[in-house]
């Protein structure tokens, strides 16, 4: 079984079965994701919720057998997110997935807002063709489009980097119980 | 490497007394590394 980046058409496949799951547990969320990862592997009409209910349980039982929780933790966040700067500080064998993890590898991941910003662009690529693409190839596309036009789009993506980092220091203050001072 | 800008929140942290887990010292530092 080999998992890769996935594609769009995968991307939006896993948002719509989680839908129709309904639910906020992050286990499953993450498992029904790691199948929608296989590479090679056609997916199940997602509308049909027993019948992807059923296949997921039979790639727990066949696929997943042998390899522990944190491997395919790895593996799946390291597919969508690329290395993480906070596990390689680490030997792998004592990276523990945190709720945090498993949360991070359950999130939906926009891809519907890139697909919708390359269509208002007209940058010219069908809808079939988006969807063999990943969401990383596809925002290349669109950051090439928008440096011809003169948008400065790595000072874009160091706002963005700092908005995630106070995001960060929020969420451990609100976690720690720290009282919000003025100013 | 070390964030100067992680390692200001962290301290400012600590003196309230939180106690913050390693996993969130490292995350806060890779982080602020990546803005620096």
């Amino acid at each position: 079984m080999v998992f890769r980046e996935p594609t769009i058409e995968q991307e939006i496949w896993f948002e719509n079965a989680a839908r129709i799951f309904n639910t906020d547990d992050d286990t499953t969320l993450f498992l029904t994701r790691a199948f929608s990862m296989r590479m090679g592997e056609e997916l199940p009409d997602w509308s049909k919720p027993k019948k992807v209910r059923k296949q997921i349980d039979e790639f727990i039982k066949k696929e997943l057998k042998g390899f522990t929780a944190r491997q395919i933790l790895s593996s799946v966040n390291y597919c969508i997110y690329g290395s993480d700067a906070t596990v390689d500080e680490f030997p792998c064998s004592e990276f523990t997935p945190t709720e945090e993890d498993i949360e991070k590898a359950a999130e939906m991941s926009n891809v519907i807002g890139v697909v919708h910003e390359a269509q208002a662009m007209r940058l010219g690529i069908s809808m079939e063709e988006m969807k063999r693409m990943t969401k990383s190839e596809l925002q290349s596309v669109i950051n090439r489009a928008l440096e011809r036009e003169g948008v400065d789009v790595r000072k874009d993506n160091k706002n963005a980097t700092i908005a995630d980092y106070y995001r960060t220091l929020e969420h451990i203050k609100k976690k720690h119980d720290v009282v919000k001072e003025n100013g | 490497m070390i964030s100067e800008m992680a390692m200001e929140d962290i301290r400012a942290l600590e003196k309230k007394g939180v106690r913050l887990s390693v996993e969130e010292i490292v995350k806060l530092n890779a982080l602020g590394v990546k803005v620096e």
